[in-house]
């Protein structure tokens, strides 16, 4: 896939882990294992993005001796996903003129 | 490789990252391999399947550098700076250093002069006690007994503050030994 479009549609599948409960790094790699394969590395740059366009806060909570860091999703964070699914609608209607196209040219 | 390895590793990959930035992301990668070993996998495995150091620290590195998160290099003029300042800074910092040893062993000496102090309270009281029996005399012998009994019991009472002292003081040994040794190596434990 473009990087592009990955980067993007990565920041949506993030904000989507975390629209039912807060998440955690780990959490949101095993939620989203089935779907993508996300790596921690990739993950972190991703959260600290979404952190930084106020997508997610983020909050610490002692657990077994350790903090952990959870996200938790924000208006602008639901806002992000819908709009991501708004223009995937025009993105749809595109992709099937191009396939549509395509496939007249096999004709 | 251990967690504590990588985590090493890692934070030497990231040295041109800022301190905030990198101390966040050695404590997201630190949490990541913790819940992974809570997960059930073994440590060495848990840190082997995660992207390697080189890796993990360009796209760190990466978002870093779109975000001023890299430290600024230094100049040609402050290095110089620095190295003509060798025969005032290094002075400065031996003195600061050996200032601090010191106290260190003062506050030792203090507490070794209280039990010493105590237990030479009772040798002496014992001894009065057992110079009784020379003393020639009923009272002599009673205030020799009298000097003995006090002497020895202060040493005793001493001997509590003492302990407390030196107990309360032996556990900020490691503690110190151990903050120099991390600002040294810079391993996070929080």
């Amino acid at each position: 896939m473009d990087i592009q479009l990955k980067r993007g549609v990565l920041e949506i599948c993030v904000l989507s882990a975390m629209r039912k409960d807060d998440a955690y790094g780990y959490k949101i790699i095993k939620d989203l294992s089935p779907f993508m394969e996300v790596s921690e590395s990739t993950l972190y740059p991703i959260l600290k993005r979404l952190e930084q366009s106020g997508c997610v806060t983020e909050y610490s909570v002692e657990h077994n001796g350790r903090l952990r860091k959870y996200y938790r999703i924000t208006e602008a964070g639901h806002d992000r996903i819908n709009e991501f699914l708004n223009d995937w609608d025009s993105v749809m209607r595109a992709y099937h003129f191009i396939k549509g196209d395509a496939e007249n040219d096999k004709d | 490789m251990t967690k504590i390895e990588y985590l090493k590793k890692l934070k030497l990959a990231l040295r041109q990252v800022k301190n905030e930035e990198r101390k966040k992301s050695l404590a997201y990668f630190s949490e990541v391999i913790d819940d992974r070993m809570e997960d059930g996998i073994p440590e060495e495995t848990a840190v082997s399947e995660l992207e390697s150091i080189e890796a993990a620290a360009e796209r760190i590195i990466a978002e870093a550098m779109t975000q001023d998160q890299i430290k600024p290099k230094r100049s040609v003029w402050e290095i110089v700076l620095i190295v003509l300042g060798f025969p005032l800074w290094f002075p400065l910092l031996l003195t600061v250093a050996l200032v601090v040893l010191i106290m260190y062993i003062v506050v030792w000496i203090l507490v070794g002069s209280l039990f010493i102090t105590s237990i030479s309270l009772v040798i002496g009281g014992v001894a009065a006690i057992l110079v009784m029996f020379f003393a020639g005399g009923l009272a002599p012998a009673f205030a020799c007994l009298g000097v003995g009994l006090v002497c020895a019991g202060l040493g005793v009472a001493l001997f509590v503050p003492a302990m407390f002292f030196a107990r309360a003081y032996a556990p900020a040994t490691p503690e110190m030994w151990n903050k120099l040794k991390n600002r040294k190596e810079g391993i996070i434990h929080e």
